[in-house]
Order: structure tokens, then C-alpha cells, then sequence
């Protein structure tokens, strides 16, 4: 799979991308976690439902109130709870998946027999440390989401119906959903070489995050643009979301649940083709150094 | 990789489907069955003159789809009425009545919805000018359904159709007998959901009738009462004692009486769960006291 150490964006993808069509393997863990996210939101679909609505009836009403159990004013719910759940998953599941995967290309990288289940168990002593890299991850992101936030409160703030100060909050406004995917572009990519460290090294959290930052010295930028360039694919995703509720009223409020769905299906490949072209980098950056 | 995909597929459209099945006959699948329809009726009830005959045949036709499939559901009853309220939207009052006389007949133990029903049958006398016919109907819902929320709005809405008929006389006697029935409710049902509805609609009768002192003290009692979170919303307090603040500043020119109310209710409850909200109120009208803000006659 690694042949020599380049540093070049496109190849790297496109060696990427390569190496889960050639390994199809390499998805599998990602493939999962897209399977439990969408059974996950399956469930928060179905939950005002008999006869998931026993159980989850009186969390509804003491979280979100009584008029969130009925049809459609549940499906306005659905994207908040999902996203939450989509946090502890990242932490608790999705994380250890990815390093699941990291383990997979480092043995398909070394020719070693590879199977979903031994990748798996060897990756078990390694738990606590990866949920604490992804924990780490997430204050980051959660840190710069609240900054972005407390940001769009002040654009709000604003009168102005034109100038500059109209355009500020204009761009502020309209463009909060591409600016968060930029902050998530920038969380993977501040700690890109942490989960890699931890599986293909075998550090310890704290370890990792120190020689993660040594990695990335002098090629953060080249780590963020390799982060970037597939989330750009998430930029349809987006516009789909922005337009969400016109599209809900002209058709079926149910449309509200495909967003979440596509946007799973999306970032599986999305998550794939970066943590397979980060592991590839890192892998040629370690064998050439 | 090849085998699992398949299987992961399955399971999430075998959950799917089962769940789809399992919730089919459920109040939720109702109300998804019914939404558009229910849209389509908000867009007739916009300017029911330019819709179609066709386009109220078909929600009515759609209606009545939702109620054979789901006769025994809680939210049947209410498609009933709406389809009650399609004939009469599009004016053909003789069908109306027949489907809210229908209702009356299917739910005799639905107090509130033959309330309702026999309600919406004024209406469709009112609709067609024939107060007298709508009278009829409305003092026979004061005689036996006077305790349900429909009842209770009852006799103040036959006294704003006077008043909105510029006929003072009777809006006045009207009133008055209002007052009269709320009173009189509010006494038999100390400490009840009916006394706090009757108590409220007795003030709102005695700001009709401009008897501003005997609307705060109304507004006051229902607020000692019943301002505690378990009666009302803090939005509906709110609402209540902007009243008697309005009320006793604009037209009583009465800073202490809103205040004396809100002292009372803090001494009598030191724990009062709105105590802060009080103390601000409070707060807020001994200041506009000590500038000693005048303020000009609204009406």
C-alpha cells in the first residue's frame, strides 16, 4: 500500500480511496458504525411510537414536552437528539471503531493476515486511551462550537440592514453551518496523528497527544487540507440541511429524516477516505524517517 | 465485507418495517395521516370562497378515509369535528349540524365534545344569522354542560355577540347575567379547575362592563388562588397581572391596590414558588410610585 513519502494532498487521497476499494476490509469498521447510527436514529425515529413510546414516552415529555411525542413537531427533535446521541457515540463506539480501522490498514500496510475480529481484540487494551483522545477531540470541537456560537448571538445583536456590519452578520449567520464544518475540519485535524499513535505505536493518551503535535509540526496545513478536501463533500449535505424545512413543507415532513441519514452515509466515506490517507501518511512518514 | 452489508441492511429495514407494522394503528400514525389534511383545512379556512366544491369533497372524502380506519381512536373524535367544520366552512349548515348531532350521538360520555359539538351547532346558526336558533343552542349548553371548559366560555360569548351587535341593553343584561352564573359556579366549586375558569371569566365580564375595582379584585383572587405553577403557566400569570397592573394604574390611577394584592400573596406564602416574580412586580411599581409617574387616561 506505502510506497514512498510524499507530501502531496491529491495522491494521498486517491492512494486512500485506492486502498479501501482494493481492501474493502478497511471500511468495515466504518461501515459499522454507520449501521449503529442509523439504527440509532431508526430508534429516535419510531420512539413516539407504540411500542417504543412506553419507554420512551416520559423522556420525551420531561426533555422536549408533551407536544414533541405528536407528529411533526417530533421530527423537529429528531436532528437535536440525534446529534447528542451522535456525541457519546463518537466517543464511546465510533472512535474505537476508527482505531479498529487504523489497526486493519496498519496489518493490510505490513501484509499480515487480516480479519475485522483480531483488529478488534487487539485494539481492546487500548480502549480507555482512545475514548480519552476522542474526548479530547470532542472539547475541542465542543470549545470552538460555543465560540462560534456565542459569535452568532453577538451577530444577532446587529440592525444594520446593509453596510459592512449587514454583511458580517450575513456572512456570520448564513454561513454557521460551513464555518462548524470547518471547526470539525479543524478538531480531526489538530489531533489527526493521536488514534494512529495510540494503535500503530502503542502510546498512551497523554504520549500520543504530545508526539501528535511533533508530527504535525510543520505539516498542520497539509494535514487540514487533507482533512478538508473530502468534507467538501459534505458541503451538499449542508445545503440539503439549510433547506430542509421549505423542502418538509412542500413534500412530507418525513423528508427531515433522510438528512441525517444521507449525512451518515456521507460521512462515513468522508471519515474512511480521511482516516486511511492520514494512517497512509503517517505509516510513509514513519518508514521514512 | 460482501455479507455483512447485506445483513446490516436487513436488520435496519426488518426494524423498519416492524416497527412501521407494530405503530400502524397508533395515535401517531394518525396524526402523520392527518397533517396534510389538516394543512389543506388551514389553507381553506383562508379564504374558503375561492376553494373548489371538488377540493372540500376531497378533504372530506380524505377525513372520512382517516375516521373508518381509525373509528376507535382517542384523536377520531376531533377529525369528527373538523369534518363538521369543512361543511361549514364551505356553508352547507343542514350537513354540518348533521355530523355534530352525529358526534353527540356516537360519544354520550364525552362531556367536553358534546359541549363542543352542540357549540359548533350555534355557530352554524350564527353563521347563517339566526341568532335566535344559535340562542337556543347556547343556553342549553349553560344548562348542561356548564362545568366544561366550551360551557364555561358560554355565557361571556353570548354577551360580546350583543356587544358586538352594538345593542347595549342587552349586552349589558347579558353581562350581568354572566356575572350572575360565574359567581355563582365559582361558589359550588370551591378549589376546582371550574372555579379558577369561572373566576376569569368573571373578570374578564367586569372589564366589559369597565367595573375596574371588581375586575382587579377578581384578577387578584384568581392570582392568590391560583397563580402557583400547578394552575398556570408563568406566560398566563403574567398576562393576569399585567391586567392588574394596567387596570389599577391606568384607570384606577391605584398604585397601592395592585400592591397590597402582591404583598399579600408573599406574606401568605413565603415559599411561593413565583415569589421572585411578585417581588419584582413589587419592585417595579413601588419605583413607579416614588417618581410618582402619572399617567394618562387610555380610554
Amino acid at each position: 500500500m506505502a510506497q514512498k513519502f510524499q507530501k502531496k494532498i491529491i495522491p494521498l487521497l486517491r492512494e486512500s480511496v485506492n486502498s479501501f476499494v482494493a481492501n474493502p476490509i478497511i471500511l468495515f469498521p466504518f461501515v459499522t458504525t454507520a449501521f449503529i447510527q442509523l439504527f440509532i436514529l431508526e430508534i429516535i425515529y419510531f420512539a413516539p411510537r407504540f411500542p417504543l413510546v412506553y419507554f420512551f414516552g416520559p423522556i420525551i415529555r420531561r426533555m422536549a414536552g408533551e407536544a414533541y411525542l405528536h407528529y411533526p413537531q417530533h421530527l423537529l427533535i429528531l436532528p437535536k437528539w440525534f446529534q447528542t446521541a451522535q456525541y457519546f457515540l463518537f466517543i464511546f463506539v465510533s472512535s474505537f471503531l476508527i482505531a479498529v480501522a487504523i489497526e486493519i490498514i496498519k496489518n493490510v500496510n505490513n501484509n499480515k493476515k487480516v480479519t475485522f475480529a483480531n483488529a478488534l481484540r487487539a485494539m481492546l487494551p487500548q480502549y480507555v486511551h482512545i475514548c480519552l483522545a476522542a474526548i479530547l477531540t470532542f472539547f475541542v470541537f465542543y470549545a470552538l462550537s460555543k465560540l462560534q456560537g456565542s459569535i452568532i448571538g453577538r451577530a444577532l445583536q446587529i440592525r444594520s440592514d446593509a453596510g459592512i456590519f449587514y454583511m458580517v452578520k450575513a456572512v456570520v449567520l448564513y454561513g454557521a453551518p460551513y464555518f462548524n464544518l470547518l471547526i470539525g475540519t479543524f478538531a480531526t485535524a489538530v489531533f489527526a496523528f493521536v488514534l494512529p499513535l495510540i494503535v500503530i505505536e502503542h502510546k498512551k493518551v497523554l504520549q500520543a497527544v504530545v508526539l501528535n503535535f511533533k508530527y504535525l509540526w510543520g505539516s498542520f496545513w497539509f494535514i487540514f487540507f487533507v482533512v478538508l478536501i473530502p468534507m467538501l463533500f459534505y458541503v451538499p449535505v449542508l445545503l440539503l440541511q439549510s433547506n430542509l424545512s421549505s423542502i418538509a413543507s412542500q413534500t412530507l415532513e418525513g423528508v427531515r429524516l433522510l438528512s441525517p441519514a444521507i449525512s451518515i452515509i456521507v460521512l462515513t466515506f468522508i471519515d474512511a477516505t480521511v482516516y486511511t490517507a492520514v494512517t497512509i501518511h503517517f505509516l510513509l512518514k514513519k518508514e521514512s524517517a | 465485507m460482501k455479507k455483512v452489508i447485506p445483513i446490516y441492511l436487513g436488520i435496519l429495514a426488518g426494524v423498519f418495517v416492524l416497527l412501521s407494522l407494530l405503530g400502524r394503528n397508533s395515535d401517531y400514525a394518525i396524526e402523520q395521516a392527518a397533517w396534510k389534511l389538516q394543512r389543506e383545512y388551514i389553507d381553506i379556512l383562508k379564504d374558503p370562497k375561492v376553494v373548489p366544491e371538488q377540493t372540500f369533497a376531497r378533504i372530506i372524502k380524505d377525513y372520512q378515509k382517516i375516521i373508518e380506519r381509525y373509528p376507535d381512536s382517542k384523536l377520531t373524535p376531533g377529525l369528527r369535528m373538523i369534518v363538521g367544520n369543512v361543511y361549514l366552512v364551505k356553508k352547507d349548515y343542514e350537513t354540518s349540524r348533521e355530523k355534530f348531532n352525529e358526534i353527540i350521538k356516537l360519544y354520550p360520555q364525552n362531556k367536553e365534545l358534546q359541549a363542543q359539538a352542540h357549540s359548533a351547532i350555534g355557530r352554524t346558526y350564527e353563521a347563517q344569522d339566526n341568532w335566535p336558533g344559535a340562542r337556543k343552542v347556547y343556553d342549553r349548553i349553560v344548562a348542561d354542560y356548564a362545568l366544561t371548559r366550551t360551557g364555561l366560555g358560554v355565557p361571556i360569548h353570548i354577551a360580546n355577540h350583543y356587544k358586538a351587535q352594538n345593542d347595549y341593553q342587552k349586552a349589558m343584561d347579558a353581562y350581568d347575567r354572566a356575572i350572575a352564573h360565574y359567581n355563582t359556579l365559582a361558589a359550588q366549586n370551591p378549589d376546582s379547575p371550574a372555579e379558577y375558569s369561572s373566576l376569569r371569566y368573571l373578570g374578564n365580564c367586569y372589564l366589559d362592563q369597565k367595573r375596574w375595582r371588581e375586575a382587579v379584585e377578581v384578577f387578584g383572587k384568581v392570582t392568590d388562588k391560583y397563580g402557583r405553577p400547578e394552575h398556570m403557566n408563568i406566560r398566563t400569570l403574567d398576562t393576569i397581572l399585567k391586567t392588574i397592573n394596567t387596570v389599577s394604574v391606568y384607570q384606577l390611577k391605584n398604585y397601592e391596590f395592585p400592591l397590597q394584592i402582591y404583598q399579600d400573596i408573599i406574606a401568605k406564602n413565603p415559599n411561593h414558588p413565583w415569589k421572585s416574580y411578585f417581588q419584582k412586580m413589587i419592585d417595579t411599581l413601588s419605583t413607579l410610585k416614588a417618581k410618582s409617574v402619572q399617567v394618562p387616561q387610555t380610554q
